[in-house]
C-alpha cells in the first residue's frame, strides 16, 4: 500500500492491515497528516490538529502489534472528533470565543471507547458556534468549506467533520446531532453518517446545546464503515449490521424489507435535482427486492415547532450565565437564536414536551406499514458560502429551518436516521437519502444503507479539492 | 410586543442591546412564540403527564 492510497482505504482494512503489521500505525498517521498539511488551508476543517497524540498513539498501536499484543478493531484508524467533544488534554473550543473554551481533563465516553479500540484521534473539527446553526459559517474560526465546491457550505453544525471525511483527512468522525447536524453535512458533503436512537451513544463530556434532542454518532465514507464506528461508539460490538431485524433484508437482497415513502411533507418543496436523485435511489431499492409504498406520517409538518421550542429554552437555560456576563463575545446569528429562547414561557416549554411525546407517538404507528422510511435528507445542495457577518446570520436563520425541514422530526421523536450519498446535482454537488428506522433498528437502517451504496457505489468519488 | 417593548425587557433581564440588535431579535421571538402557539393545534391529552416515567419512551 502507497501512502497515496492510505487517506481513502476503508476503516476495517485500514486496521486488518496494521494488525497484521503489513503497515505502520506510524505511515497512516504520518500519511493523513502529511494531507491535512496541504488541504487545511484550503478546506479549514480543523480547529487543532492533533498531531503529537496522535503520533503517540500510534507508537502505542505499534509497539502493541510488535508484541503480540492484542489491538482493537480501530487499530490504527484516523479519527477526527468534532470540537464540541472532550479529549484528554486538549481544549474544548465549541468553536466558540476564547472565554468560553475549557481544558479537557478527561475524555468523553465515547471518545474513551474510540481511544480503547485503537482509534487515533487526528484532530478536533471545526463546527457552528456551539453547534447551534447549519451553516458552519463561523465567526471565530472561519468557515469550513465544502471539498466539492469551496465557495459552499458544508452543512453543520457538524461541517469540519463532514469535510474531513470526505476530502480524506480522516477515516471517520465523531458529530453531534440535535436538528440534523450529523445527516445534514454528511448529505451535503456526500458521505454517510448516522444519529442513533437517543440515548444510544453517550453524550458525557460533550458541549450541550438543547439535552433532550442532542445525540452524537459517527461520520464515514460508507454506512459500512458507520456502523463500525457506531459498534464502538455505542460500546456494542459488531452489532450494528448484524443486529436484530431477521427476515428485515441483508446487505445484498431487500426482500421481505417494506420501505415506506412519506409523500406528504418529506418529500415537498425540493430543488427538482435533489428529488430526482432520491427517486432513483427509490428505485434502486425497489430493484433490490423490497417492497416500497406510499405511507402517511401525521402532524409531521408540527415536529419543526416542537424542535424550535424545545431547543430555544434548553439552549438559553445552559448559556444564559454566560449571555448575561460576556454578550458581545457571542457571534450574531447564536446571539439572536439565544436570546429568543428568553420569550418563551414555562408553559410553552411543557406544551412542546408534551408535543413531542405525542408526536412520537403518531410516527411510531407508521412502523406498522413500514419497516424503513425514505426520504431526502434535505431540500437543496449545499448553498454559496455568505461572507458578511451581519448578512450571513440572516442567511443562517433562514438556512436552519430549510436544511433542518426533513431531520429535526428525528431529533423530536428520537428514531434513528443514516444519511447516504444517492448522487450529484450537475454542478457536482452531492445529496443525500435519508433512512429512518424504529427505535433500535440502527442495524436495519444500516443494513438498507449498505445495499443502496454497495448497488449505486457513490461512495467511490471523491472530491478534487480546487 | 413592540421593538420598544422588547428593548425595555431585555434591559430587565440585564441585557444590554442596541436598537438594531432588538430588530433582529424581535423577528426571531415572533416567529418561536408562533411555533410555541402552534402546538396548541395538536390534540395533546392536558391530563398526560409530560414527566411521567412513560412518557418520554426514546430511549
Amino acid at each position: 500500500m502507497s501512502g497515496g492510497d492510505i487517506p481513502f482505504t476503508p476503516a476495517a482494512e485500514l486496521a486488518r492491515r496494521v494488525r497484521r503489521a503489513e503497515i505502520t500505525a506510524r505511515q497512516v498517521v504520518e500519511a493523513f497528516l502529511s494531507r491535512i498539511e496541504d488541504l487545511q488551508p484550503r478546506l479549514n476543517a480543523f480547529t487543532q490538529i492533533l498531531s503529537d497524540i496522535a503520533l503517540d498513539q500510534a507508537r502505542s498501536v505499534d509497539e502493541a502489534v510488535r508484541a503480540g499484543r492484542r489491538v482493537g478493531p480501530l487499530a490504527g484508524v484516523p479519527i477526527a472528533v468534532k470540537d464540541i467533544v472532550d479529549v484528554a488534554g486538549t481544549t474544548t473550543t465549541a468553536a466558540s470565543h476564547a472565554s468560553f473554551h475549557r481544558q479537557a481533563a478527561a475524555d468523553a465516553p465515547l471518545v474513551a471507547r474510540l481511544r480503547a479500540a485503537g482509534a487515533i484521534l487526528i484532530g478536533k473539527t471545526n463546527l457552528h458556534e456551539f453547534a447551534y446553526g447549519v451553516t458552519n459559517i463561523n465567526p471565530h474560526y472561519g468557515p469550513a468549506r465544502s471539498p466539492w465546491d469551496r465557495t459552499r457550505i458544508p452543512g453543520g453544525s457538524s461541517g469540519g467533520s463532514a469535510v474531513a471525511v470526505a476530502a480524506g483527512l480522516c477515516t471517520g468522525a465523531v458529530g453531534t446531532d440535535t436538528g440534523g447536524s450529523i445527516r445534514i453535512p454528511a448529505a451535503l458533503c456526500g458521505v454517510a453518517g448516522i444519529k442513533p436512537t437517543y440515548g444510544h451513544v453517550p453524550t458525557g463530556g460533550i458541549v450541550p446545546l438543547s439535552w433532550s434532542l442532542d445525540h452524537a454518532g459517527p461520520l464515514a465514507r460508507t454506512a459500512r464503515e458507520a456502523a463500525l464506528l457506531l459498534d464502538v461508539m455505542a460500546g456494542q460490538r459488531g452489532t450494528h449490521l448484524e443486529g436484530p431485524g431477521e427476515g428485515r433484508g441483508s446487505e445484498g437482497n431487500l426482500s421481505g424489507l417494506r420501505i415506506g415513502i412519506p409523500r406528504a411533507f418529506f418529500w415537498e418543496h425540493l430543488d427538482a435535482e435533489v428529488e430526482g436523485l432520491a427517486a432513483t435511489a427509490v428505485q434502486t431499492l425497489g430493484a433490490l427486492g423490497a417492497d416500497v409504498h406510499d405511507v402517511d406520517v401525521p402532524y409531521a409538518s408540527y415536529a419543526g415547532n416542537v424542535a424550535g421550542v424545545v431547543m430555544s429554552v434548553e439552549a438559553t437555560a445552559f448559556h444564559e450565565p454566560h449571555l448575561r456576563s460576556h454578550l458581545e463575545d457571542y457571534g450574531v446569528d447564536l446571539r439572536t437564536r439565544l436570546l429568543r429562547g428568553f420569550f418563551l414561557s414555562g408553559t410553552d416549554y411543557v406544551t412542546g414536551l408534551k408535543a413531542r411525546a405525542f408526536l412520537r407517538q403518531e410516527f411510531l404507528k407508521v412502523f406498522a406499514a413500514c419497516d424503513v422510511l425514505v426520504m431526502p435528507t434535505t431540500q437543496i445542495p449545499a448553498s454559496p458560502i455568505d461572507e458578511e457577518p451581519e448578512s450571513s446570520a440572516g442567511t443562517s436563520l433562514a438556512m436552519s429551518v430549510h436544511l433542518t425541514r426533513f431531520t429535526n422530526p428525528f431529533n423530536v421523536t428520537g428514531l434513528p436516521a443514516l444519511s447516504v450519498p444517492c448522487g450529484f446535482t450537475r454542478q457536482g454537488l452531492p445529496a443525500g437519502l435519508q433512512l429512518v428506522g424504529r427505535p433500535h433498528d440502527e442495524a436495519v437502517v444500516l443494513r438498507v444503507g449498505t445495499a443502496y451504496e454497495d448497488a449505486a457505489r457513490w461512495h467511490l468519488h471523491h472530491p478534487t479539492v480546487g | 410586543m413592540t421593538e420598544d417593548d422588547l428593548l425595555r425587557l431585555t434591559a430587565v433581564l440585564g441585557l444590554r442591546l442596541d436598537r438594531e440588535c432588538v430588530r433582529d431579535l424581535m423577528a426571531e421571538v415572533e416567529r418561536i412564540r408562533d411555533a410555541a402557539q402552534r402546538l396548541r393545534e395538536l390534540p395533546l391529552d392536558l391530563e398526560a403527564s409530560p414527566f411521567a416515567p412513560d412518557a418520554d419512551e426514546r430511549r
